[in-house]
């Protein structure tokens, strides 16, 4: 059936369907890494384009040995990904069990709490920064309500307190994304599991236990993995709600590489740190990939 | 007989307390977790002075003012600003799943070397971060002038949203059989129109799903668009925003009208298109 020539012509139409999208990535996304890439070889400042050198490898060793910010940047960007990600995991369970159970309205209940994820990181921030005011702000009106509290939190200002809040709003955005993909994850598995088990007596910890958390396995591996790299290589979450303060205590990776390189023109050192991340970011799609085959086996 | 049908009786109303708990907490969860958003309302709706004398979340009775919402746009240049955001959203969102579609037709029907390797290309695009990306292009457009002009941000979100973009489309033609282009084909069509007139307009629900995410993901984005547009009537909504908090003293009823405006489109997909998004949230979850 497969004659050469109509299959020739056709393969020639899907390459030429396939051109437009190629030449636009290949000239605004590949042309510009590679660049960024061969930037992190040379001494590239943005104020002094004249003055640069290719240096080899120099601004790699000047990270790994002697940049201590980069490694407690390092440090909290991991942290942060791993407090968003178990935080809203285990408050998106919760949400999405009580969603799968036969209620009226449930897809308005989706609607709202999907909102988070579909609005601008510009407005949640400042909401967020509103809302923890120390003045004006109804979450320490509330505490000082209640009691709990003689002078108001400074949520964002202390530098403790600010990567706790930082956390907890990170959390706060991926909560609509793992609900919903927990909630697909829990309608997928078959109610006759859930009856044969009440018959057989089991309450609610054991089918919990037994049946709902291997039943969800593979979509818990995909969604936790997915949100611990969002979020490891989010800029504008953190970025706009502290700007990395208060004393650069919610730096992450990416701000500090922003700030490097648009605040003290050091593209070069700046590139060098991207390349790393990229690394590290290719690490960890390694391990989710290695994680998602053994979900599935 | 007797003890059991009490049995069931007694666990039926077991059954209505739990569904009321479950009413109950799903209330007051959605009420913690939209919290930051039904502040954000209560306050643009306040007038100037009660914004920064009263705690409620809402005005009192009877003091519900628009008057946040009319000095948005006579005072300030954020009018301009949603015009901004709407011609490069609109436009990027045209463009991108237009090329995109034709992109996964070609990664759908066809086979060989060159497609494959254009579907591994494709999952490494998404790993790159983002700030690799983002120097080089800051410097590649400010070394052709393309800083405060709109089109470059066109240019930026078309191109970013390609990759997702072009999997997703492929996935959905991949669900349809290949019988309905061999029909067409039969009565004489050749592949592109069989592609135009068969394909494209039965995929359509697939496509709405990706402009409405790409449109979202235009008009959210702020960190481009801040680098790139420095001129107050040029930068876009998500920029124009964060103007409010910079000045010394944040105008904060302003801000939250600003910021409630900013939210509308999204809203309104949320009412009227809540399948779409959930459908494109679930299957960028697998494809991503």
């Amino acid at each position: 059936m497969l004659r050469p020539r109509s299959k020739l012509e056709s393969n020639r139409l899907g390459v030429a369907m396939i051109m437009p999208a190629l030449i636009l990535m290949l000239l605004l996304l590949i042309y510009p890494l590679i660049q960024g890439i061969s930037y992190s070889f040379t001494s590239y400042r943005f104020n002094r384009p004249n003055a640069t050198a290719f240096i080899g490898f120099s601004n790699y060793v000047d990270i790994i040995t002697s940049d201590h910010k980069f490694y407690s940047t390092l440090g909290f960007t991991f942290l942060n990904a791993l407090g968003a990600v178990l935080i809203s995991y285990a408050a998106g369970f919760a949400i999405a069990l009580l969603l799968n159970k036969k209620l009226h309205g449930r897809g308005l209940f989706r609607a709202v709490i999907l909102l988070p994820w579909v609005i601008s990181s510009s407005v949640t921030a400042t909401n967020w920064q509103w809302m923890l005011n120390d003045r004006h702000g109804i979450v320490n009106a509330f505490l000082e309500k209640i009691g709990a509290v003689e002078d108001p939190v400074l949520f964002l200002a202390n530098p403790t307190l600010a990567k706790f809040t930082v956390i907890i709003v990170g959390a706060w955005k991926c909560l609509p994304f793992m609900t919903v993909v927990i909630l697909a994850g829990l309608q997928s598995i078959s109610p006759d599991l859930y009856e044969a088990a009440s018959i057989d007596g089991a309450g609610f910890w054991r089918s919990l236990k037994n049946i709902t958390l291997p039943g969800i396995r593979g979509v818990t591996t995909m969604c936790t993995t997915l949100q611990f790299i969002w979020n490891f290589n989010n800029f504008e979450n953190i970025y706009l709600l502290t700007s990395g303060g208060p004393n650069e205590s919610t730096f992450t990776l990416p701000i500090y590489i922003y700030f490097t390189a648009f605040a003290r023109n050091k593209i070069a050192y700046a590139s060098a740190m991207a390349v790393l991340v990229m690394v590290i970011m290719m690490v960890f799609a390694l391990i989710r990939f290695r994680l998602q085959r053994n979900a599935e086996e | 007989m007797q003890t059991r049908s009490s049995g069931l009786l007694s666990r039926r109303a077991k059954h209505r307390i739990g569904k009321l708990f479950a009413y109950l907490a799903l209330f007051i969860i959605i009420f913690v977790v939209d919290l930051p958003l039904i502040s954000m309302v209560g306050t643009a709706f306040k007038n100037q002075d009660a914004v920064l004398s009263t705690t409620s979340l809402f005005p009192q009775l009877g003091d519900w003012a628009l008057q946040n919402f009319i000095d948005v746009f006579q005072k300030t240049s954020f009018g301009m600003n949603i015009v901004n955001s709407a011609i490069v959203s609109i436009l990027a969102t045209v463009f991108c799943v237009i090329i995109a579609a034709m992109a996964g037709y070609g990664l759908s029907r066809f086979r060989g070397k060159f497609f494959t390797g254009y579907s591994v290309l494709l999952l490494l695009m998404q790993m790159f971060p983002l700030m690799l990306l983002l120097i080089p292009m800051f410097m590649l457009y400010s070394s052709y002038g393309m800083v405060n002009n709109l089109s470059s941000l066109v240019i930026y979100y078309t191109a970013s949203n390609l990759a997702f973009n072009i999997m997703m489309i492929r996935s959905f033609f991949d669900s349809l059989p290949r019988e309905l282009e061999e029909a067409a084909k039969v009565d004489g069509c050749s592949g592109f129109v069989a592609f135009l007139r068969i394909i494209f307009p039965i995929s359509l629900p697939g496509l709405i799903t990706v402009s409405i995410l790409t449109f979202l993901n235009s008009w959210n984005e702020y960190t481009f668009a801040s680098l790139l547009l420095r001129k107050p009537d040029i930068q876009t909504l998500t920029v124009g925003l964060t103007k409010f908090v910079q000045q010394s003293d944040t105008n904060w009823g302003y801000l939250m009208a600003a910021s409630t405006i900013a939210v509308l489109p999204a809203l309104l997909f949320l009412a009227f298109a809540q399948k779409y998004l959930v459908q494109g949230l679930t299957a960028g979850a697998v494809k991503g």
